[in-house]
C-alpha cells in the first residue's frame, strides 16, 4: 500500500466515524419529527384556520388568535390554570423546599421508606389519581366529608367538587399532592450533595437555621428547583391536569382548564382550527415558563 | 469496523421499512371495512351477525370492523376522511356533531336510493326518527332533505322507579307532574331521596331539565305543537322561534322548587351519571330519571324496577314529547370503492329480523318500530319497549337539548348548574340560552 492510498483509507474512516453518532440518534430525531415537531407545525397551521374538522380550510390569518383575548370561556380557563399552576407548582415548590431541609440533614429512620411512599403519586396514573381523589371528595361517601361528620364538623361537609368555590381549589390541590413527594425527593438528594463543612462554618459564624437555609442550602439546589418547576408547570397546564380535571369534574364549576377547553372546542364544537389556536397558546405559555426558568438558573450562574 | 456499524444500523431501518411498506401494500383481496361504535357486549352481536350474513351472501369477501369508543372514532374518521382514506363505513353522528360537517364537506353518501331500494323509509322507522338523519343537500339545514345515515338502536329517556319503595310505602303510579311531585313529597317522607341525579355530569340535568320542559311545553302549546316547537328550535333551529318560552321557564322553576323541597339526593351537584346510578341501584332513591341506556344495569338490581314515560302536567293529558332518538347512526364514506355492497351490509344490520331477534335478547331498545311485544315478559324491559312504540306511534319523540348549537352543551351545562344552585333565575337561566340560541342561528 503506498501512502497515498493509505491517506485516503484513513479519511474514509475518519468520515465513517462521524457519520456513526448521526446515524445512532438518527431514530430518536426521526421520531421526534414525525411525533412532535410535524404535529406541532400542522397544528400552528390549522390554527390561521377556520376549520370545523372536516371541510375546506378557510385562511383567516390570526383572526383565531385575536378572537382569543375576548373569549370569557377561554380567559376562565386560563384562570383555572392559573389556580392550578400556583397549587401544583409553587405550593408544591414551597412545602417541598421546607419539608426536605428539616428532614434531609437530620438522621431520620427509616427515610428510604419516606421517600419510596413520597414517590408512589408519581407512578399513579392521572386517571386513577383523579379517580381516588372523587371518591376521597364525594358528598355521601367520600373521607372527608366522614371525617368531619365523625369529629363533630358536619357544619363543615361540602359537596366539595360540587361546587364553584371549592372545585377549583379542590381539584388543584390533587397536584399538590402528587407533586409535593416529587420535589421532596429531589431536593433531599440536592441537600445531602452539599458540603456539611458549609453548614458547619456558618454555624461558627453565628448562622440560624433560617439563613442557612437562604445562603447555603436554596442556591445549591436551584437547578432541582429548575427541573422541578419546569416539570410540575407541564403538568399543572398540560395531559396531566387534563386527565384529573376530566375524571373528577369534567371541568364542571369552574374547573376547566385551557387543554379541556381546546378538547371541547374541537371534538364537541367542531371548532378545530380555533381549538389549534388554543393549544398554540398553551405550548407558547408552558415554553414561556421553561425558558424563563432557564434563564434565570443560567443568569444566577 | 465504522462501516460495518453503519451498515447495520442502516440495514435495521431498511427492514423496519420494509416490515411496514409490506404490512401496506397486502395482497389482492376484496375487503369491506367497518368502522362502528358498536362495541358493547350487547351491541357488538348484531354487528357480527350482519357481517355473517353479508359473508354468507358473499363468501369471496372479507369483512374488516373497527369499534372504539365515540370520541376515538370520531378523530378517526375526521383524520382519515380528510386525508381522502379510511373505510367503507362510517361514524356520522347526529347533527352539527359530525353530519351537517361531514355532508357539506362531500364525505358521504346519500343513502335515499338505498332507502328506496330496500323499503327502508316504509318499515323501519317512524318519520321523527327519520328527520334525525336527514340534511340538506348543501348540508345546511338539518332536520329535512336528504338521508345520510341509519341507527341500530334508539334511546328513551323515562323515569324508571323502584317497585320496592313503591309498595313499601303504598304508592302508586304518577300520572302528572302534579302527581309526581305528590309522590316525592312522600317518598322524601318514608325515608327515601325522591330522585338520584348528579350534576356534575352535564348530560344528567339536560335530561332531567328537558323531560320537565317538554311536558311543560306540552301543556302550554298543547303536545304536538310543542313536539314542533322543539323540531325548530333544537333540529332545524328556525331563526323566528325563541327559547324566551313560557314552558321553558315554567320547567325551570319547577326545578328550582324540587331543589328547595330537597326533592333530589343529597350533594347530587357533585354526583355524576354513574354515581347517580349507583344512588338508584343501592336502592336509597325511588326514582331515575334517565335513559333507556341504564336498563341493563338497572335490570341487575336486588329490586325490580319500572318505567314510564315522563307524564303530562296534569292528571289526563296528551302525551308530552319523551328525549330520544336513534343512538349514534353510521353511514357510507364518499371514499368507499363499492357503496353499493356497504349499503348491503347496512341493510343487514338495520333491516334484517336477526337484528331485531337479537336486540331483544339482550334488551336493547331498537330504533325499529313497533317492536314486537309478543314474548317479550312483562317488567321494565317491557315497560321501555311499550314507552317506546306508544311515543313512535304518536309521533313525538323529542329532543336532546345539546344538539340545537354546537355551544348548547356547555351553556346549558353551566347555566343547569347555576339554576340548580339557585345562583340564577329560572328566566335568566333560558335568557343564556337564547342568547346561546340567538349568536348561532342570527
Amino acid at each position: 500500500m503506498n501512502k497515498g492510498t493509505g491517506r485516503v483509507h484513513k479519511s474514509r474512516r475518519r468520515k465513517s466515524a462521524a457519520i456513526v453518532p448521526y446515524l445512532y440518534i438518527a431514530p430518536t430525531v426521526g421520531s421526534a419529527l414525525v411525533f412532535v415537531i410535524y404535529p406541532f407545525l400542522s397544528n400552528f397551521s390549522f390554527s390561521l384556520f377556520q376549520w370545523d374538522g372536516f371541510g375546506a380550510k378557510v385562511f383567516i390569518g390570526l383572526k383565531n388568535f385575536i378572537d382569543l383575548a375576548s373569549d370569557e370561556r377561554f380567559i376562565r380557563a386560563f384562570q383555572t390554570n392559573l389556580v392550578y399552576f400556583f397549587f401544583t407548582v409553587i405550593v408544591s415548590i414551597l412545602l417541598g423546599l421546607a419539608i426536605s431541609s428539616l428532614i434531609a440533614r437530620g438522621r431520620l429512620r427509616g427515610v428510604r421508606f419516606f421517600q419510596s411512599v413520597y414517590f408512589i403519586p408519581q407512578v399513579v396514573a392521572a386517571i386513577a389519581l383523579g379517580t381516588i381523589f372523587r371518591w376521597i371528595y364525594a358528598p355521601l361517601f367520600g373521607v372527608i366529608n366522614h371525617f368531619l361528620r365523625i369529629v363533630g364538623l358536619e357544619h363543615l361537609q361540602r359537596p366539595w367538587l360540587g361546587n364553584p368555590e371549592t372545585a377549583t381549589v379542590a381539584v388543584a390541590i390533587i397536584g399538590t399532592w402528587a407533586w409535593l413527594g416529587f420535589c421532596i425527593i429531589v431536593y433531599v438528594a440536592g441537600i445531602q450533595k452539599i458540603d456539611e463543612n458549609l453548614y458547619e462554618a456558618s454555624l461558627l459564624d453565628g448562622a440560624k437555621a433560617l439563613q442557612q437555609f437562604w445562603y447555603i442550602t436554596l442556591p445549591d439546589l436551584r437547578f432541582e428547583v429548575v427541573v422541578t418547576l419546569i416539570m410540575a408547570t407541564v403538568h399543572s397546564l398540560g395531559s396531566y391536569i387534563f386527565a384529573v380535571t376530566l375524571v373528577t369534574t369534567g371541568g364542571a364549576y369552574g374547573t376547566r382548564p385551557i387543554a379541556l377547553y381546546a378538547y371541547q372546542a374541537a371534538f364537541v364544537e367542531g371548532r378545530v382550527g380555533y381549538a389549534s389556536a388554543v393549544v398554540i397558546v398553551l405550548t407558547g405559555i408552558i415554553f414561556g415558563v421553561a425558558g424563563l426558568s432557564m434563564f434565570l438558573l443560567e443568569r444566577k450562574e | 469496523m465504522f462501516r460495518w456499524q453503519a451498515l447495520s444500523i442502516l440495514m435495521s431501518c431498511l427492514l423496519v421499512v420494509f416490515m411496514m411498506t409490506t404490512c401496506a401494500w397486502g395482497s389482492d383481496v376484496k375487503v369491506l371495512e367497518i368502522w362502528d361504535i358498536y362495541y358493547q357486549p350487547n351491541r357488538e352481536p348484531v354487528a357480527e351477525a350482519a357481517i355473517e350474513q353479508f359473508k354468507e351472501r358473499y363468501p369471496d369477501w372479507q369483512v374488516k370492523r373497527s369499534a372504539r369508543p365515540l370520541a376515538d372514532m370520531k378523530t378517526a374518521v375526521m383524520a382519515a376522511l380528510g386525508a381522502g382514506v379510511g373505510p367503507d363505513i362510517v361514524l356520522v353522528n347526529n347533527g352539527e356533531h359530525m353530519m351537517g360537517p361531514m355532508v357539506r364537506a362531500n364525505q358521504i353518501v346519500n343513502l335515499d336510493p338505498y332507502a328506496e331500494q330496500y323499503g327502508w323509509l316504509d318499515e323501519l322507522f317512524s318519520p321523527t326518527i327519520w328527520d334525525r338523519v336527514r340534511y340538506t343537500e348543501d348540508g345546511t339545514q338539518f332536520g329535512e332533505g336528504l338521508i345520510w345515515a341509519v341507527g341500530l338502536d334508539a334511546e328513551l329517556v323515562g323515569i324508571y322507579y323502584n317497585k320496592d319503595i313503591f309498595e313499601e310505602l303504598n304508592l302508586s303510579i304518577p300520572e302528572s307532574v302534579a302527581e309526581l311531585e305528590e309522590t316525592m313529597q312522600l317518598i322524601k317522607e318514608g325515608g327515601y331521596a325522591p330522585i338520584s341525579v348528579g350534576i356534575l355530569d352535564d348530560w344528567q340535568f339536560f335530561h332531567l331539565y328537558g323531560a320537565l320542559q317538554h311536558a311543560a311545553l306540552a301543556h302550554q302549546m298543547g303536545a304536538d305543537a310543542a313536539q314542533e316547537y322543539l323540531d325548530d328550535v333544537v333540529v332545524r333551529t328556525k331563526a323566528d322561534r325563541s327559547w324566551m318560552e313560557e314552558g321553558n321557564i315554567e320547567s325551570a322553576r319547577i326545578l328550582q322548587n324540587w331543589v328547595e323541597n330537597e326533592f333530589l339526593v343529597d350533594g347530587f351537584t357533585a354526583l355524576g351519571g354513574d354515581d347517580a346510578l349507583s344512588v338508584y341501584l343501592a336502592g336509597a332513591s325511588a326514582l331515575f330519571i334517565q335513559g333507556s341506556w341504564y336498563s341493563v344495569s338497572i335490570a341487575e338490581a336486588d329490586f325490580e324496577s319500572g318505567f314510564i314515560p315522563f307524564p303530562p302536567m296534569e292528571k289526563g293529558g296528551e302525551l308530552p314529547p319523551q328525549i330520544g332518538g336513534m343512538a349514534t347512526p353510521i353511514g357510507i364514506s364518499i371514499y368507499s370503492p363499492h357503496p353499493d355492497l356497504a349499503a348491503e351490509y347496512l341493510d343487514f344490520l338495520i333491516a334484517s329480523d336477526k337484528t331485531v331477534e337479537l336486540q331483544l335478547e339482550l334488551n336493547v331498545l331498537p330504533a325499529r318500530v313497533p317492536v314486537p311485544l309478543e314474548g317479550i315478559p312483562k317488567g321494565l324491559y317491557h315497560d321501555i319497549l311499550t314507552a317506546w312504540n306508544e311515543t313512535n306511534r304518536v309521533g313525538r319523540v323529542g329532543h336532546f337539548l345539546d344538539w340545537a348549537t354546537p355551544t348548547m352543551w356547555d351553556t346549558i351545562g353551566d347555566a343547569g348548574r347555576d339554576l340548580m344552585l339557585l345562583r340564577i333565575s329560572p328566566e335568566e337561566f333560558v335568557e343564556k340560552i337564547e342568547a346561546d340560541y340567538r349568536a348561532f342561528v342570527d
